[in-house]
């Protein structure tokens, strides 16, 4: 699927690169969001038919665990670091013009994080009021 | 000879649909189904198994099909956007040899989990 490198080619980088420059290890760190957030999803997945057979009123199941608390207290953390770097980095990303001028950045960055916590709102107001759905 | 890898976009393509699913969404989703319920910060009525089997579960209706094609939609790009970036990971850490394994490894998986939660939504839950 890729090139393969040039014969008698050896990258000069060293495998702990990373750790070399805060900046560095920031963005290994973004790359690690990734890996919670996909962690999270599927673990939700694999205890949905557990969820609707009771497990949330079940203390014995995972869901009902202090570990999967703990668990998603983390995700939350890696996953909210993935959300602020990425909409603090749609002005750089998006370049949206009306009329003559350019849309500044920053109100690009202010849209993302303005439809973020009309989102979240209103996907918490339908999965946490009993009267949708019940 | 040097080829331009044109299947890159693709999966680029997948990786920043699931860049803004896992930015936009997954926040509330983790609060709500990780820490708001099992911490017990929601009324216990808004967890009792008829009201998560009539969004969640069988059978389906209207209202909970649009509940699990949002689910779906966020896991799925989800998977693919860890399967990229877990792929550029490994190779930023300094894995030189088998690349192309590890690329087949990581979609097949995103792909695998894909498969697994569409069934899990749409058949068992």
């Amino acid at each position: 699927m890729h090139a393969p490198l040039a014969p008698g080619y050896r990258p000069a980088l060293s495998n702990g690169w990373w750790l070399s420059n805060r900046r560095y290890f920031l963005y290994m760190v973004r790359e690690l969001t990734a890996v919670f957030a996909a962690l999270w999803a599927i673990i939700f997945v694999t205890q949905l038919p557990q969820i609707t057979a009771g497990a949330y009123s079940n203390p014995a199941s995972l869901v009902s665990s202090p570990l999967w608390f703990a668990f998603s207290l983390v995700s939350l953390a890696f996953v909210l670091y993935h959300a602020w770097t990425a909409f603090n980095a749609t002005g750089t990303l998006i370049y949206l013009r009306m009329g003559p001028k350019p849309i500044a950045g920053g109100s690009l960055n202010a849209a993302m994080f303005i439809a973020w916590a009309l989102a979240t709102f209103v996907i918490a107001f339908v999965f946490v009021t009993p009267a949708i759905g019940g | 000879m040097y080829k331009i890898n044109t299947n890159e976009p693709f999966w680029w393509g997948l990786f920043m649909g699931g860049a803004g699913m896992i930015g936009m969404f997954l926040p509330v989703l983790i609060l709500v189904f990780g820490l708001a319920i099992p911490g017990g910060a929601v009324p216990p009525a808004s967890y009792d198994t008829v009201r998560l089997i009539h969004l969640l579960g069988q059978p389906a209706s209207v209202g909970n099909l649009l509940v699990k094609v949002f689910l779906f939609g966020v896991f799925s790009l989800t998977f693919f956007h860890w399967a990229h970036r877990f792929r550029y990971l490994l190779f930023d850490l300094g894995l030189h040899g088998g690349r192309t394994a590890v690329e087949y490894l990581c979609y097949s998986a995103a792909l695998a989990a894909t498969i697994y939660t569409a069934v899990t939504l749409f058949v068992i839950a």
